[in-house]
């Protein structure tokens, strides 16, 4: 039941980013990329690791994602595409022998674990993480004003 | 083992939108696909008891350094757009200031 699951939401994620490339529009494309990095932190959850379930949420889809989303709906240009669909096949293919040599090869020993208490005790590492997330943020903005003003 | 293999695959469609991009705004989208196929490629670090801690410590690593790349590669596509009013690619490839 676990690997049914977790196929699927591969396949999900899988199918997204396929959106995500062949959507022209630059606000639908950041949008599938969003649906992707949900699926990647439902896998996390899936297996019961939270606290990397929580940080993707929080950080990567909660603050970076809905940045990117909003800057692609404000740059929302539709791109003409232009591949060969020769070299593509080719690709293609390598991709898949890689992913699914890959996946055979790849070592799980147990049953997963959770261990960000061990990693943080307290809290005090990740909130410096974040101030420091936090300053880099204020300083770009910072950085746009003074070049506004000037 | 399915988890690697998805990896693997989002990273390969990561890539296929990075070279076919005509914007940067593209870049920026191919960059988080990639950062998520990162993120599924750690998943097996979970299983092994003696790595659980490792795996923890790269993942809140990886989360936050890459969230701090995208952030400033946010500024630049903003920083580009009020330099020269456009994000196409072609932009990128003129070479810095001049100073």
């Amino acid at each position: 039941m676990d690997a049914v699951v977790v196929t699927v939401l591969s396949l999900v994620a899988i199918l997204f980013a396929v959106a995500a490339w062949a959507s022209r529009d630059n606000f639908y494309s950041a949008i599938y990329m969003s649906a992707v990095m949900l699926t990647v932190g439902g896998i996390y959850a899936f297996h019961g690791i939270y606290s990397v379930f929580i940080l993707i949420a929080f950080v990567f889809i909660g603050a970076i994602g809905i940045m990117t989303v909003a800057l692609a709906a404000t740059y929302r240009s539709i791109n003409p595409r232009k591949i060969s669909e020769n070299w593509l096949v080719v690709v293609e293919i390598i991709a898949i022998v890689v992913a699914v040599t890959a996946g055979i090869n790849t070592f799980m020993v147990g049953n997963f674990t959770d261990a960000f208490d061990k990693v943080l005790p307290d809290y005090l590492t990740l909130i410096a993480f974040l101030i420091v997330l936090t300053t880099l943020l204020m300083l770009s903005a910072i950085s746009m004003l003074r070049r506004d003003s000037a | 083992m399915i988890e690697t293999a998805a990896s693997l695959g989002l990273l390969a469609l990561g890539y296929l939108i990075a070279v076919s991009a005509k914007d940067v705004i593209r870049i920026l989208i191919a960059l988080e696909l990639m950062f998520s196929a990162v993120f599924l490629s750690l998943i097996p670090f979970f299983t092994n008891p003696s790595l659980v801690v490792e795996g923890n410590a790269i993942a809140i690593l990886t989360v936050f350094t890459s969230a701090g790349e995208l952030l400033i590669l946010i500024s630049a596509i903003i920083f580009l757009d009020k330099k020269f009013r456009t994000t196409a690619i072609e932009i990128t490839d003129m070479g810095g200031d001049v100073l």
